[in-house]
């Protein structure tokens, strides 16, 4: 770098003939730093920052310093291409689930059955043996307690569907944050679905006495990406009640549902149960092979016979994926429902970030877990989501 | 954001004469739709009330509808939604923020403040502004968040509000330190009635000259690199490009400002080997703490 005398350095710090002007709030220094200010508040802010050292060092140590690493078991996944990194091992560690959770209740691993791949329809992801339960007759829990309710015959525990009051995260600090779900809000009405789409049917399958095909119920459990439901139906906002607590040293207080859930651990243990297997299709079964309109269907007899899971009948559905209990079916317009019960009750889910939003057709979709999904359209956009579809990112 | 059982009772009420109102663009619903405020909450009059907050707070009063709507395009509407509902104590909303900023505003703590367990009290600190601890006139909680307009990220909101409060800290500390101490410590301070070494007055015009004609940006550049002592990646990171971008235009704005000098010397009738022997690295670049001396002469 070339050098200069110090009397030109010194006469560059000195002021300029022309104002610096008011200083910069943060959020103009932090668009400013983004490109994010408009052109002519560029140039002041640029103005201001050539003669103002104050503001230059908010600016420098705000954006010029790395984030420090964080260890890898808190830090959520950032890289792009973590979805075809992630998703042969997904599949895998899909099918050693199975094989685990069969193992504890039965000694012997039941047969994994893939879902049937359609010629004109692009059925992604695998339907490993996610086990159909019971569904809710009524959905006057949360999603949480709904996934637990399942398990609730026989789990003498009920603390994790029940906190008293509401808590913000737990605070076991080995486990990641996008792994820490909030607990369910007491008195949350139930969820309704965005159309006509309440899913209310029971199965023709052996009733199932407790449903663990998770080799970590608690955290399955404590996983279930309430937030997006709970935005979806009824909320209270403004409320005063019941204010998230402070704590002297990381500012959270401990949450009741993991802590209460190591509990039911070990009861769960020693539940015995049948493992039905669904399979998640469109237009599998031979009266719906011709028609263009796509329909979701399922199969709990091994694709022997497909039932139509009516969601909607203006979407022509050309994508389901499933993982576990969680269910996913997109087609036209970018339209996409999520089920986390096994297909009973569905949401409708908005595919949009900040300043767009999907509007082509949903031809793929991949879910590796209950927080992370995403999708592929016609027009060759991806959007993925790492918290169960409440918050959208176009990649 | 108002209780949502006085929303019900005027809303139906109000959203007709909402819409209808000549300063009601036609997006705000549109922006609305696209913030998600509904999931928290948030009505469309409750949405455009905050969208014209933040539009009165960078526009001038006569400014034209155009500019509002340039303003609205640019800002960050779900993040500035997610803000200020947990301004107002909207649970999912915080529930939403900790999942995402959580982790984010801890890392930017560790980050400026380097040390764990000032950085943990950085962060603690920022997060009780941010939830809001304090008590308003009216009973409210004041809650930092309700300042976030939605202008960069919330992620880089948080980061810049660490830093102001980390070296306001920092600069509060120093200003606490006695002369005496100072003086230990072994800091030499340059008498005001110090011989000073004669300069052409020919030369500070022309590198006055010189800087005037800089652009600003190239200013902040040069500033950064010489006045700051900022490293190269740190003001690629500050003003967003690349490194080696940054060490070219330096390079290149130095040349060129050792040009403009020379030449502003010789037109005040220097020749040209005086003028650049005016422009060889003096002796006070190896005697003067550069940033020490200008920091003084600012007054600090």
């Amino acid at each position: 770098m070339s050098k200069m005398p110090y009397i030109v350095w010194s006469r560059l710090g000195r002021k300029m003939p022309q104002s610096a002007g008011a200083h910069p709030d943060a959020n103009l220094l932090a668009a400013f730093a983004e490109h994010a200010l408009l052109e002519k508040e560029v140039a002041a802010v640029t103005a201001h920052l050539a003669e103002c050292a104050d503001c230059r060092e908010y600016l420098a140590v705000a954006f010029a310093v790395e984030e420090r690493e964080i260890p890898a078991a808190a830090r959520p996944s950032t890289g792009t291409n973590w979805f075809r990194e992630w998703r042969w091992i997904a599949s895998a560690a899909a099918a050693c689930c199975v094989v685990a959770a069969a193992l504890q209740y039965y000694g012997a691993p039941p047969a994994v059955v893939r879902s049937t791949r359609l010629k004109s329809m692009n059925v992604s992801s695998e339907a490993i043996a996610p086990p159909a339960v019971e569904p809710a007759k009524t959905r006057t829990e949360t999603p949480a307690v709904a996934l637990a309710s399942a398990q609730r015959s026989k789990v003498e525990s009920s603390s994790i569907t029940k906190p008293e009051a509401p808590v913000l995260m737990a605070e076991k600090k080995d486990v990641a944050p996008q792994d820490l779900a909030p607990p369910p809000l007491p008195s949350a009405p139930p969820v309704q679905a965005t159309e006509s789409a309440q899913i209310n049917r029971s199965l023709e399958t052996p009733k199932v006495d407790a449903v663990s095909s998770f080799v970590e119920p608690e955290r399955s459990v404590a996983s279930q990406p309430a937030p997006r439901r709970q935005e979806l139906s009824a909320s209270s906002p403004g409320t005063s009640a019941a204010l998230p607590k402070l704590r002297s040293t990381s500012g959270f207080i401990a949450g009741t549902a993991l802590r209460a859930a190591a509990g039911n651990k070990a009861a769960l243990k020693t539940q015995t149960r049948e493992l039905p297997v669904a399979l998640w299709s469109i237009n599998a079964s031979p009266d719906t092979a011709g028609i263009s309109h796509g329909v979701v269907q399922r199969s709990t007899d091994k694709g022997q016979t497909w039932e139509i899971v009516p969601l909607s009948e203006r979407v022509s559905f050309r994508a389901v994926a499933a993982s576990g209990l969680e269910v996913w079916a997109g087609g036209s317009e970018g339209r996409l429902f999520h089920s986390s019960d096994g297909g009973s009750n569905w949401v409708e889910i908005n595919v949009a970030g900040e300043s767009s939003k999907l509007k082509a057709d949903i031809v793929r979709i991949d879910v590796r877990d209950r927080s992370h999904v995403a999708v592929t359209a016609a027009s060759g956009e991806r959007w993925a989501s790492r918290d169960g579809g409440g918050y959208w990112t176009r990649e | 954001m108002r209780n949502r059982s006085t929303a019900a009772e005027t809303e139906e009420h109000g959203a007709h004469e909402l819409t209808d109102s000549p300063d009601f663009p036609p997006y705000f619903a549109e922006f609305y739709a696209q913030s998600g405020g509904e999931r928290f909450g948030l009505s469309l009059q409750d949405f455009a009330v905050i969208l014209r907050e933040v539009s009165g707070r960078y526009l001038s009063a006569n400014a034209s509808p155009a500019e509002s709507e340039e303003l609205h395009r640019s800002l960050r509407l779900e993040e500035l939604v997610l803000a200020r509902a947990c301004a107002c104590g909207n649970e999912p909303a915080w529930e939403r923020f900790l999942n995402q900023y959580r982790q984010k505003l801890y890392g930017a703590a560790a980050a400026i403040a380097k040390e764990e367990s000032c950085a943990r009290e950085l962060a603690d600190g920022l997060y009780a502004s941010l939830f809001g601890v304090r008590q308003g006139d009216d009973g409210g909680r004041i809650s930092k968040l309700a300042s976030y307009t939605g202008r960069g990220s919330l992620e880089g909101w948080l980061r810049t509000v660490l830093a102001q409060e980390y070296i306001n800290r920092h600069r509060s500390q120093r200003r606490l330190v006695s002369f005496e101490e100072r003086s230990e410590a072994g800091e030499q301070f340059e008498a005001q009635s110090a011989a000073v070494i004669p300069v052409d007055a020919r030369l500070e015009q022309a590198i006055d000259e010189a800087l005037l004609e800089l652009p600003a940006d190239e200013r902040v550049l040069l500033a950064s690199w010489y006045l700051d002592g900022r490293t190269l990646a740190e003001i690629a990171r500050m003003v967003g490009v690349h490194e080696s971008t940054v060490s070219r235009r330096i390079d290149r704005i130095t040349t060129s400002l050792r040009k403009r000098i020379v030449r502003g010397l010789r037109q005040r009738g220097m020749d040209a080997r005086a003028a650049e022997e005016a422009m060889e690295v003096d002796v006070r670049d190896l005697l003067v703490d550069v940033h020490g001396h200008l920091v003084q002469e600012k007054g600090e």
